[in-house]
């Protein structure tokens, strides 16, 4: 055997025993894996199903064109757009953790592998997440698609395969990218930060196209009459045509992604080597921190506590900030309103932007308030620290609800103001806006059960439906309260009030106040 | 025994996890100024009994006076002039060390301006100002365990209760921690700790306590204990001996 083919066997080797080792970490860092074989099984029955319906689908299928017209074209490139920006977040969140909070990373790097493999091991498992994350509902719709549609719509798995490559190399040059430039460890909290936008993106499009008049970007709308009077076999449209399994475009779409993956590898491993050394090396020494003025009270003490401990967690600020970037287009109501009628008539500028202001303040504070009340009073890492404390444990609750509240004051009062002054009924949105924040913290304050920080996401799903009742009824109820002096006499709210008051109430009486923290 | 003249007073304290007694009818007393030693093999109930002293666990009987005040009846005031350190640290891994002092001083009430320059000397004589900038998180077991020492000592507490204080210790770390214990029990304080390392005990201890099934089965000076088991060598076999009697260890 010559040198070369021996070679290229060893590698090969290699490659295979490190695509096994990263499954058998896959296997062992989730606590539960029933989950893929109950994704199997979902596909398998989708395809054995889809398959029988297939055999008994008649074939006359309506005659559908070799060339696509432009709409339908456009139509499957946003598609691709929207899932492509799902893999790009899924590959930068994934690509820190696969990277750098591995601890195998020293071994392997300390080996006698190729390290160029080794990232190349970790971008192949990179692609695959990002294949998987978008594969739970693609797979099944591309299949229902081909049985009832055409077969040919089976170009959608070698499209979403091109696409997860190209996301996987993007999301190295992006990871890796920051790396360079912020080093390793502060990678860990923007890449987070960059993925949630990458998420949220194609919603936030959506949403300013609502509030952005296009007469006023003459550029962007020439370029919407420009992309819809392309022809179909532009280069533009070749991920769309690969959807319809166009054979070119398919091999091209292909070859794209899977070079701009090995590119991808090839440009980013000297990075890698640099920030998996530091990461392993726990980074460059800190210089001393400023030291500030210790606090002169305790709420102001808890303040500083709670709000540091949140914004040096990067997954906290990710799901946070998630959660913030689906609110900015309600923040738009603030500084304007839309002067469209609503399909039914109704003309939203005969009553102001007043409607959109109390969704925004009471739904979107509300709900954001609440979520950052259980982080601070749920989520407490000492609470027995805390107990062993002189200082009682009630005071410290309301210290980090206090904690949790003023930031979100100081982001909305003053536009509530500003837009009072502006129209002197909107200062009624004030009165909700702090209710309803008070209320719905409180009622977390009397409910909620101690949970890890890292659990966050998962202790949200967990919380109990009473709870998650009551804060919804507590934000209907003021919103109503707010809302119903539109169009009845203003004493209709007084029940609303008095409903959005009784809910806490009646939350207080069955708690009898008491707290399950730990402190 | 006046009662002034106690750091801490054990008076039938109890404590069951369903049908086990895990602490049971414990009585002791403990002056103020000594270095004491609470010694019992695994799950001989001394981490429930300093648990209950700290205010972690609810007792089913009996009670705790700490300088006096009572843990059950006037919890708060009892808590002022004590300290636990668990032997697992409790530590806010996101916090660098002054932050973290920062919030532990302000729970004990400490002014800000006496906190802080306390802060500063503890981190000092520890050896952990070099390292302020950084996160706890990234810190080594026993830098962490110096750490929970630096906020236990923050509010100068009468009585510092440490539950395996040495775990994870390098040597030299471990004899920073018990020169700064000894240093601190000469200054009228009262310390009491439980250890598996019973050199430390034998070397540092005034007085030595020895639990088994949530009794207290032996209480003295290392000569009175000597006398009462009728082992004349070192605390390791003392201990041996007279855990043995009720099959300890």
């Amino acid at each position: 055997m010559n040198p070369h083919t021996k070679s290229g066997m060893r590698l090969y080797a290699q490659m295979l025993w490190l695509l096994r080792h990263e499954w058998r970490l896959v296997l062992r860092s989730s606590p539960n894996t029933r989950w893929l074989w109950w994704l199997g099984l979902v596909i398998l029955a989708v395809t054995g199903v889809g398959g029988f319906v297939f055999r008994q689908a008649t074939l006359n299928l309506p005659d559908i064109p070799d060339v696509l017209p432009t709409g339908v074209l456009i139509f499957f490139s946003l598609g691709l757009i929207f899932i492509f920006s799902i893999m790009v977040s899924t590959a930068i969140h994934s690509a820190v953790q696969m990277l750098f909070e591995r601890t195998d990373m020293d071994l392997l790097l300390s080996s006698p592998l190729d390290t160029r493999l080794v990232l190349a091991s970790r971008g192949i498992w990179l692609a695959i997440t990002c294949f998987f994350a978008v594969a739970i509902f693609m797979i099944p719709l591309t299949l229902t698609a081909m049985i009832f549609v055409d077969l040919r719509l089976f170009g959608a798995i070698p499209a979403l395969i091109a696409l997860a490559f190209l996301a996987a190399g993007l999301g190295l040059i992006i990871t890796l990218g920051l790396v360079r430039l912020i080093g390793a460890k502060r990678t860990r909290t923007v890449a987070q930060v960059i993925g949630a936008l990458f998420g949220a993106s194609i919603y936030l499009l959506t949403q300013f196209s609502r509030f952005i008049n296009l007469e006023n970007f003459p550029w962007l709308s020439s370029i919407f009459m420009q992309i819809n009077q392309l022809e179909g076999n532009h280069p533009l449209f070749i991920p769309a045509r690969a959807i319809w399994l166009n054979p070119l475009s398919t091999v091209i779409l292909l070859a794209f992604g899977i070079i701009f993956f090995l590119v991808s590898v090839q440009l980013t491993h000297r990075v890698f080597l640099r920030g998996a050394t530091a990461s392993i090396l726990g980074g460059k020494i800190k210089p001393p921190s400023k030291i500030t003025a210790f606090a002169s009270s305790l709420e102001l003490n808890v303040f500083r506590k709670e709000w540091r401990l949140v914004l040096r967690d990067p997954m906290l600020i990710s799901q946070t900030l998630l959660q913030l970037i689906y609110l900015i287009p309600m923040f738009l109501a603030f500084f304007g309103g839309s002067s469209r009628s609503s399909p039914s008539g109704f003309n939203l500028q005969a009553i102001g932007t007043y409607p959109l202001l109390v969704v925004a303040a009471i739904l979107a504070g509300g709900s954001l308030a609440q979520s950052i009340t259980q982080i601070m009073v749920a989520a407490e890492d000492a609470a027995e620290l805390i107990r062993m404390s002189p200082t009682a444990g009630g005071r410290i609750r309301n210290a980090k609800l206090i904690a949790a509240l003023l930031p979100i004051w100081g982001l909305f009062i003053p536009l509530i103001i500003w837009r009072g002054l502006l129209e002197p009924k909107h200062f009624f949105i004030l009165l909700g806006f702090v209710a309803v924040t008070i209320l719905g913290g409180l009622i977390i304050l009397w409910t909620a059960k101690p949970f890890v920080r890292s659990d966050f996401k998962q202790h949200a799903r967990k919380q109990h439906w009473l709870v998650g009742l009551a804060l919804f009824f507590l934000s209907v109820a003021w919103s109503a309260a707010l809302l119903l002096p539109l169009w009845l006499p203003f004493w209709w709210s007084i029940p609303a009030v008095i409903f959005g008051l009784g809910i806490p109430a009646m939350t207080y009486w069955l708690t009898k106040g008491n707290s399950s923290l730990g402190y | 025994m006046d009662v002034t003249t106690l750091a801490l007073q054990l008076q039938g304290l109890t404590k069951r996890f369903g049908n086990k007694n895990a602490v049971n009818n414990l009585s002791l007393e403990v002056q103020n100024g000594e270095l004491f030693a609470f010694l019992g093999a695994n799950g001989a109930g001394k981490t429930t009994t300093l648990r209950m002293i700290a205010g972690l666990l609810e007792p089913d009987g009996g009670d705790a006076l700490v300088l006096g005040q009572s843990i059950r009846h006037a919890p708060q005031a009892a808590k002022t002039g004590l300290a636990y350190l668990p032997d697992d640290p409790l530590l806010y891994g996101k916090l660098r060390p002054m932050e973290h002092l920062e919030f532990v001083a302000g729970l004990w009430n400490v002014p800000p301006l006496e906190a802080q320059q306390r802060a500063e000397d503890w981190l000092q004589k520890l050896g952990l100002w070099e390292n302020r900038g950084e996160l706890i998180e990234g810190f080594s077991r026993g830098m962490k365990q110096k750490m929970a020492l630096a906020a236990a000592l923050i509010h100068l507490p009468k009585l510092m209760i440490l539950d395996e204080p040495l775990t994870g210790l390098d040597a030299s770390a471990a004899r920073q921690v018990k020169d700064l214990l000894q240093n601190y029990v000469q200054q009228g304080n009262t310390v009491i700790l439980t250890t598996h390392i019973l050199e430390v005990a034998e070397r540092l201890a005034t007085r030595i306590g020895i639990i088994s099934a949530g009794q207290l089965r032996a209480l003295g000076t290392l000569e009175e204990l000597r006398a009462l088991s009728g082992e004349a060598g070192s605390l390791e076999d003392v201990f041996l001996e007279l855990t043995r009697e009720v099959g300890g260890v």
